[in-house]
């Protein structure tokens, strides 16, 4: 379970305090207008804000003061989740060996990491010979090999066409319930919430304006969430 | 809670603080040092009832110094820019083979030793050269390469390039667009300039113009291979006829003093005028214009850029050709050239770990600080910019003679001079580099939590090689061919290759020197392209 | 390409530390006398080589010549290097820096029998031990001028085409010659010589070497040098074309003087060199290597090439304790003239 309690960021002129409870395995969309602030609490539960007043549990666990490696966390960011001179392989093996000096079971490892996520036989390549749906899989790879239980995904799909983001909520979905993974995602369509999340909430003005099953949110919308499907 | 994690992977906060203090302190110690002699003076004039002012006033040397120094630094600016113009405007326009061939050898004079190009300018301007004989065959028999126009010629030879890639990268960067909707209004040339072209040009010319006018007022060895009389000379250039001629601390510290004063309220004024360009925008392609496809400006572009090659290129052919006939002639000399040649290496080499101890660290600081007190991590570099090497060595030196013997301190200080010039340099490539890590992969590295040393070997080393190489090209290049501070100090039964030649000119032994030269620029060239090729490696993105 | 770079950078690191290692290995050997000189005095041509190697033979000592650069910039070198310099001996202080030199406190008593040496001038000075000696003059290719002015009058009124080079007069001793020479004729009026003189100038180099070069590349009908000068092309090249312009108002003078410094730590190889910078074989060497006149060498002996040389109507010669003085005045009117 992921607990965020009174949890205050505050920014050079604009704050937000955020309560949002998702379950173990759960899958929680953040859906809401730019600028509201859901890039940012992904970013607190991740552990890149610093000096954050409120509580962060992730299983019962308390947050405060670790770094972001040593949070029980894993995150694809909107870009840049690949370093472009390392190779498919090496970007996936950052997960689990950040020396770059792979034993024979590693290798292993990170090629079967590759076959899930429907890579295989491109792990010498570098990104920019890959399509940005298959860079993204690579990342997707990476996340699951490190083994946490939490799943962050800042809009990592943004950028593909409709179909192929489908594809990839569908398999990070089916990935996630395999591994046990509780994710949380930004994202700005609220089709892909209705698709894949078991629970949607909308940030709006600073606060967790509504939050509950993706069922119930979009079947008795707040006037928050009317403004913002219009 | 993040902080620890930021600093653990980037900035290392004690080197950082050093690598801030040095370049600061150095030019305040060295301020501190000049005034002091300077204030020592100041005390015997006015007890002689003279106060400094009307002492200053009353130097007519030091007033002409100052007029030349401006007159002659407005004159290049000015010359090299317009000059640019309409060669930047042709480059633009025209696109032909070997077009970037003559774009990269644009870049040359920057790491060409200075007292080489010199070599190669004498054998073309000077007294026996061909420009002197069309000259005087046009009865133009006044034509000397020593004094203003020698310098100027020099500064052109400089600064044009520099000057005609940064209008270049403008007309480059103009908007297809702007070229479409002007050959659909049908749009002559003219309008072309006024509506198109000049508000491009009034928004780049003033930076290129004090970029320019500062490099010529601190420039050194220009004026000391061809002015130098007293009617071509420079502060830059008193100063060290003030040491070397009448061994005058006090005159030379006023001098330096001064030079300081006024190099940091130019720089000042350059950086109001002047918006950030970056050079390192590709200069390929041609601008699509329809107005200037008639025969008369194909040809006088043809011709513009022919006369700019041939101004630029044949100075350095002469030279070479006149080296290589030098050698044959004469040989080389290698009980002299081999430990001169090495000990160049050595200051080069020393130069390239000063520069590297201090921006490096710099560049760390630079990403890390946001905000106004980012202004505050530039001061070093800004500092190392207004104060020359001549100044700032002699600030030094009169603090130093007097306990350290001078044949031990000159090659130190050049070297440690050389690599604080180059820390502007590097700074420019480094810190985009640097800060380009840090915004793509930043929150990466640290989600990941790969450790400092790893993340060195298997992150920053391949993204940041391309340009420590570049920059430890360019410091070595510059070091290897400096004549500055090394002139003033350097033991003369012990001198660096650059001295080595200046002292074959001075004695007038011209075949041997072109020889020297050519050796000179084959090492500068070959530390500049085992750095940049060898150490920066093949493209990395 | 990187590990090419390394070792190649490496290797240039090795090799230079080695270098340093064995000249220092070397020096040790053997005592060094370390004279500082001029430019030219230590020129395959000039008197250096041969001084070397016949002191040498008899001193089990290792002569070192260093030149910063022309007279004055020599002198200067060594103030600027100060108790620290490794000199043991300045050779060519111009008897116009003598007042400087006194001043700087540099230099000590050589302990030398100077009874012998014949100068035009009476020198007592002991610590300042003249070695040669000449006049100041425009020198000039026959072959090329025709109309030779015979004294400043007439080259200031020469034609116009009539190019003069000169040497810096900070940097240069012939250069301060003609300062003072100029003044030493003209007094106050010096300032509007050099004001006449000026369009005349093709430059002004740093030092003789240069300007004379220039000169014989025939970039200027007359360059200053000495009387003494054309005897080089006579002996040496067998060019009689080369002469000397005799001036009416007469022609300033310059001994070259050697000294030994307070910081030398080899004393008495310095007087043994002292000694034999005026003694028989080095005399002998002189005329022909420095082309000056020897100062204890019997006309006799004088070379044949010296015979025909110009002798001026009129040694001029400032006292050297005035001469810092007027030359600080000449200097400022030189300067203010010849920056216009």
């Amino acid at each position: 379970m992921i607990r965020l309690e009174n949890l205050t960021i505050a920014l050079d002129n604009w704050h937000m305090t955020v309560n949002l409870t998702v379950e173990t395995g759960g899958f929680c969309a953040l859906i809401g207008p730019s600028g509201a602030g859901k890039s940012t609490i992904l970013n607190t539960i991740a552990g890149f804000v610093p000096h954050v007043p409120g509580q962060l549990f992730i299983q019962e666990m308390d947050m405060a003061g670790l770094e972001p490696a040593e949070r029980p966390v894993a995150m694809l960011f909107q870009d840049h989740n690949l370093f472009a001179h390392l190779t498919i392989e090496q970007n996936v093996a950052l997960g689990i060996n950040a020396s770059l000096k792979l034993d024979m079971e590693e290798k292993k490892r990170v090629k079967d990491a590759l076959t899930e996520v429907g890579l295989e036989g491109m792990q010498d390549r570098l990104p920019r010979a890959l399509s940005g749906g298959q860079r993204q899989r690579a990342s997707l790879a990476r996340a699951i090999l490190r083994k946490k239980p939490v799943l962050l995904l800042d809009e990592p799909f943004a950028a593909l066409g409709p179909a192929l983001r489908k594809d990839m909520l569908r398999l990070v979905s089916n990935l996630a319930a395999r591994n046990d993974q509780t994710v949380i995602m930004v994202t700005h369509h609220p089709e892909d919430a209705k698709l894949t999340a078991s629970q949607t909430a909308l940030v709006h003005e600073g606060r967790i304006a509504q939050t509950g099953p993706t069922k119930d949110v979009f079947a008795h919308p707040s006037e928050e969430l009317i403004d913002y499907l219009g | 809670m993040t902080d620890k994690a930021s600093r653990n992977a980037f900035a290392f906060g004690i080197p950082a603080t050093i690598a801030f203090i040095i370049p600061l302190g150095l030019v305040v110690v060295s301020l501190w040092a000049l005034w002091s002699v300077t204030t020592n003076d100041l005390a015997t004039e006015q007890a002689g009832g003279r106060p400094l002012l009307s002492h200053l006033i009353d130097d007519i040397y030091l007033r002409r110094a100052l007029t030349f120094t401006l007159t002659q630094a407005t004159l290049s600016a000015i010359l090299s820019t317009l000059l640019a113009i309409p060669l930047a405007r042709a480059l633009a326009t025209r696109s032909f083979p070997g077009r970037s061939a003559i774009l990269s050898f644009f870049g040359a004079p920057f790491i060409l030793p200075v007292i080489v190009a010199i070599l190669g300018l004498l054998s073309i301007w000077g007294n026996k050269g061909p420009v002197q004989a069309i000259m005087s065959a046009f009865g133009f028999e006044n034509f000397s390469i020593y004094g203003l126009w020698g310098i100027l010629i020099a500064h052109v030879f400089f600064n044009l390039p520099l000057a005609t890639r940064i209008l270049l990268q403008g007309w480059l960067a103009l908007p297809a667009e702007q070229w479409r909707l002007a050959s659909q209004l049908g749009m002559n040339s003219a309008s072309i300039a006024r509506y198109i072209e000049w508000p491009m040009l009034k928004e780049r010319l003033p930076g290129i113009l004090a970029l320019v006018f500062l490099l010529c007022t601190t420039s050194f060895t220009v004026i000391l291979a061809l002015g130098g009389g007293p009617r071509a000379t420079t502060i830059e250039l008193a100063i060290y006829q003030a040491i070397r001629f009448d061994f005058d601390m006090e005159r030379a510290a006023l001098l330096a003093f001064l030079q300081i004063i006024l190099c940091a309220g130019l720089a000042l004024v350059s950086r109001v005028a002047s918006t950030d360009f970056d050079t390192g925008q590709s200069l390929g392609g041609a601008v699509l214009r329809t107005d200037r496809n008639g025969r008369l400006a194909q040809w006088s572009d043809g011709a513009i850029i022919m006369v700019a090659v041939a101004f630029l290129g044949m100075p350095l052919l002469s030279a070479f050709i006149r080296g290589i006939w030098g050698l044959g002639l004469h040989g080389i000399d290698w009980g002299q050239i081999l430990p001169a040649a090495l000990r160049s290496t050595g200051v080069s080499l020393a130069s390239c770990l000063v520069m590297l101890l201090i921006s490096l660290p710099l560049a760390q600081l630079s990403i890390h600080i946001e905000g106004k007190a980012r202004r505050f991590v530039e001061l070093p570099g800004y500092a190392i910019m207004v104060a020359p090497p001549i100044a700032l060595g002699a600030g030094l030196f009169i603090l130093l003679h007097q306990h350290v013997s001078v044949d031990d301190l000159a090659l130190p200080l050049t070297a440690l001079l050389n690599g604080l010039q180059a820390v502007p340099f590097a700074l420019i490539l480094l810190t985009p580099a640097m800060a380009q890590i840090k915004r793509n992969y930043g929150m990466q590295l640290r989600h990941l939590g790969i450790k400092r040393r790893d993340a060195i070997r298997i992150i920053h080393w391949p993204l940041m090689r391309k340009p420590l190489g570049l920059s430890l090209g360019i410091a070595a290049a510059l070091s290897i061919g400096d004549l500055g501070v090394i002139a003033l100090f350097g033991s003369p039964s012990a001198p660096t290759l650059p001295l080595y030649l200046y002292q074959q000119l001075g004695a007038y032994r011209m075949d041997q020197a072109y020889g020297t030269g050519v050796l000179l620029t084959s090492i500068a060239f070959a530390f500049f392209v085992l750095f940049d090729k060898g150490l920066g490696g093949r493209d990395q993105t | 390409m990187k590990a090419l770079t390394l070792s190649l950078l490496a290797t240039s690191l090795t090799l230079s530390t080695t270098l340093a290692t064995l000249s220092g290995a070397v020096a040790e050997e053997k005592p060094t006398l370390t004279v500082y000189t001029y430019d030219s005095f230590n020129s395959e041509w000039g008197p250096g080589p041969a001084i070397k190697s016949g002191f040498e033979k008899n001193c089990g000592c290792t002569l070192e010549f260093v030149a910063p650069g022309d007279a004055t910039e020599t002198f200067n070198r060594l103030r600027l290097e100060g108790k620290n310099s490794k000199a043991d001996i300045l050779v060519g202080l111009d008897s116009n820096l003598v007042a400087d030199a006194d001043k700087s406190g540099l230099f000590t008593e050589a302990d030398i029998n100077t009874d012998g040496l014949e100068l035009p001038i009476d020198w007592p000075s002991k610590t300042y031990v003249p070695f040669d000696w000449g006049y100041f003059a425009f020198v000039y290719d026959s072959d090329k001028l025709k109309n030779v002015p015979q004294s400043f009058d007439e080259l200031i009124n020469a034609p116009d085409d009539l190019k003069i080079l000169i040497q810096d007069p900070r940097s240069s001793t012939p250069g301060l010659g003609l300062l003072l020479w100029i003044k030493n004729v003209y007094g106050d009026q010096a300032e509007e010589i050099w004001k006449k003189l000026q369009p005349r100038i093709v430059t002004v180099t740093k030092g003789w070497s240069e300007a004379y070069g220039m000169f014989l590349e025939g970039q200027a009908d007359m360059v200053l040098s000495y009387t003494t000068s054309p005897a080089y092309h006579i002996a040496a090249e067998n060019k009689t074309n080369y002469k000397a312009a005799a001036f009416a108002e007469g022609h300033y003078m310059q001994l070259e003087m050697a000294a030994i410094t307070k910081a030398s730590k080899h004393r008495e190889l310095a007087n043994q060199f002292m000694a034999y910078l005026i003694g028989p074989e080095a005399q002998k060497v002189i005329p022909t290597t420095n082309w000056m006149y020897p100062v204890a060498l019997p006309e006799a002996d004088w070379p044949a090439s010296f015979a025909d040389l110009v002798k001026p109507a009129k040694a001029r010669l400032f006292d050297s304790e005035k001469v810092p003085d007027l030359r600080k005045e000449a200097l400022n009117e030189w300067l203010e003239a010849l920056s216009k």
